[in-house]
């Protein structure tokens, strides 16, 4: 341990100078040491780094697109359909391709995020309301087939994706829903969905039986 | 099949989980030096021995659809390894098997750090404690004895909510939101700060304490106040005051021993309203402010606001992610009402056959919103550690801090994480 005379202290780390008052310091007996801090150089993280340039790159040709789109004086909006594309890419880049989350809540919000695109995308292109009567509901029993699928993978954790199930049962219970107050005439797709992850999920209560129930009390504890 | 064994956050661990982020980790650390270099193995197979003893740290926090919540986590102990980032770094719980806390170990040191959800400091120091005894019965043939492996008599395991418990209805807003001075300056990048800490004669501290007539905490809280006074505002006057949290362990005022958070947030203000202000008139201050707000009644006042938030049934039935924006609103808005915090955890006492194996323990605080300084302090033997932690390069504070406490004659070490030199 060193000391600074001038004011009075000792000093545990290797600094060659009083912290205090910047005069050089008295070298001293090494008896009383403590650990210390590890030199930890930041380090620059490639993944940010990765983000960053993904989506700087795709703002970059976005805009190159709306201007190409504005001057060739195209009726057809085929830059904002290309953007609604790039927006999902780097959201799924940036959200699901990291490894700080678990698969199931990427599956949920990715299966909550690719509903929006198709309706985004229905908006833009047009061709009547086949986003809510085919695209979200097939998009829905896609991802929940996905779960279910993961969770028989890991059986012995079902219990864990009880609540995932039950956001899916949700979401193409509202889809069926709007589908039946707006009258399309094309709605079994949603309704079909809606049935099929209530059958999922009941069927996960009925064989998860006493587990099952006491996870769902909890989670929708008030 | 069992049934799972689950637990409700207590009342103050609801808002971290909202807050927490990188750069924001809500992690604080509770370390002790021992006198000899650490095995990571051992401690490894130390902390595997001793953790299902302790419910509130063998857990994992789940996501309810109006509350979060902890369940038992049966995945095994998170993995001992050697100090490898800035303290107190952000944990994400699915890189850490689902845990809420991290044990690293640097040369001589083992560190606990614990997201605040899990428990208070004065929780952790429980843990920690039973973590090094396991370790030392491992690693030293002479400790070995019939009671191996089992928590000593002492260690409590009691978990309730002492919120709950205590409260009483009918409170008014708690927190208060008039702006106070913010230490300002060059921010350090992201998740790293400086560390500067006082290893501290206590009885030089003592001895002057009293000779100013106040209690050691008083002493340190009005030192710190007076380093940012000088070492900040450069003792000019200020419209705004130098407030800082104290946060005062509520155990021995409501006779519990929860090992979850139980703990109250008092602000020493000072407010330099002429010239120059000499250290006696603020600690003066300081003094004053603390004692008025340091009883039972206002401290029971302090918590029963947010508990009868709680117990809301209109509030309750407010889906999570609505409760979260409410309390972001009220955290944000509250957050610029302080300048910094100052903890005492106060003394740690160790059982017998290990003391002769330990040297100190301290402890750290991270950064928060607003809030670029930091004070936590303990004591143990001969030694009471100031741990300063700030978000900003400016070495003001600190040398301020020290430079008063060598002024007062106090025999003083110091120690830092090496940033502060560059
Ligand atoms: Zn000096």
């Amino acid at each position: 341990m060193s000391s600074c005379r001038k004011c009075g202290i000792g000093i545990r780390d290797e600094s060659k100078v009083c912290p205090l008052c910047g005069a050089p310091l008295e070298m001293g007996d090494t008896a009383h040491e403590t650990s210390g801090y590890p030199d930890v150089s930041p380090s620059i993280k490639k993944m940010q780094l990765a983000v960053k340039i993904i989506i700087f790159s795709s703002v970059v040709a976005e805009i190159v697109m709306i201007i190409v789109n504005i001057f060739t004086k195209s009726d057809y909006p085929w830059s904002a359909l290309a953007g609604v594309g790039l927006v999902f890419g780097c959201f799924t880049f940036t959200f699901s391709f990291r490894n700080n989350r678990s698969l199931q809540r990427k599956l949920v919000i990715e299966t909550f995020a690719t509903v929006i695109v198709i309706f985004v995308v229905n908006a833009v292109v047009g061709y009547g309301s086949w986003g809510l009567t085919i695209g979200a509901p097939a998009a829905v029993a896609a991802f929940d087939i996905a779960l279910v699928c993961l969770m028989l993978s890991e059986i012995r954790h079902y219990r864990l994706y009880i609540f995932g199930q039950v956001f899916m049962v949700a979401l193409s219970v509202i889809l069926a829903i709007v589908c039946l107050v707006r009258k399309e005439s094309f709605y079994w797709v949603c309704v079909g969905t809606a049935m099929f992850t209530i059958i999922v999920l009941a069927g996960m209560i009925v064989f998860g039986g006493r587990q099952a129930t006491g996870e769902l009390k909890r989670r929708f504890r008030v | 099949m069992k049934d799972i064994r689950w637990d409700k956050l207590d009342n103050t661990a609801n808002l971290f989980p909202v807050i927490a982020r990188e750069g924001m980790s809500n992690v604080y650390r509770v370390a002790v030096n021992l006198k000899e270099n650490i095995d990571g193995e051992l401690l490894q197979e130390a902390l595997n021995l001793v953790l299902p003893f302790f419910d509130v740290f063998n857990m994992k926090m789940k996501r309810g659809l109006f509350w979060y919540y902890f369940e038992t986590n049966e995945k095994p102990a998170p993995k001992v390894h050697e100090e490898d980032t800035f303290p107190c770094a952000y944990i994400n719980p699915y890189n850490n098997n689902d845990y809420q806390f991290r044990v690293t170990y640097y040369k001589k040191r083992i560190n606990l750090e614990v997201f605040h959800a899990l428990t208070d400091g004065n929780g952790a120091f429980l843990f920690l404690k039973e973590l090094t005894y396991q370790y030392l019965r491992l690693m030293h043939e002479e400790l070995k004895r019939p009671e191996l492996d089992k928590l000593s008599a002492t260690t409590s395991l009691d978990s309730e909510d002492s919120y709950l418990e205590n409260y009483k209805t009918k409170a008014k807003k708690g927190y208060k939101t008039e702006k106070a001075v913010i230490v300002k300056g060059e921010s350090f990048t992201m998740g790293q700060y400086g560390v500067v800490q006082g290893y501290i004669n206590l009885q030089d501290i003592k001895r002057v304490a009293k000779s100013y007539g106040v209690t050691i905490n008083q002493y340190i809280v009005g030192v710190f106040t007076y380093a940012i006074y000088k070492g900040f505002l450069k003792g000019k006057p200020s419209k705004k005051p130098i407030s800082t949290c104290v946060p005062v362990n509520l155990r021995p005022y409501f006779e519990s021993e929860t090992t979850k958070n139980f703990f109250a947030v008092v602000s020493a203000v000072f407010k330099p309203t002429k010239e120059s202000y000499t250290f006696e008139e603020v600690l003066g201050e300081i003094k004053d402010s603390l004692n008025t707000q340091i009883d039972k009644d206002n401290l029971e006042k302090l918590f029963s606001y947010n508990v009868s938030n709680q117990m809301n049934y209109m509030l309750r039935a407010f889906p999570l992610f609505l409760k979260n924006i409410g309390m972001k609103i009220a955290y944000y808005s509250s957050a610029k009402a302080n300048t910094g915090t100052l903890t005492n955890l106060g003394v740690v006492k160790v059982d017998e056959p290990y003391a002769d194996y330990i040297d100190s323990f301290y402890a750290l605080l991270s950064m928060s919103k607003g809030q670029n300084i930091k004070g936590a302090v303990c004591s143990y033997g001969d030694t009471l550690v100031f741990s300063m932690s700030q978000g900003i390069k400016e070495m003001d504070v600190p040398k301020a801090f020290f430079r008063q406490l060598a002024k007062d004659g106090i025999g003083l070490e110091i120690e830092t994480n090496g940033v502060c030199y560059e």
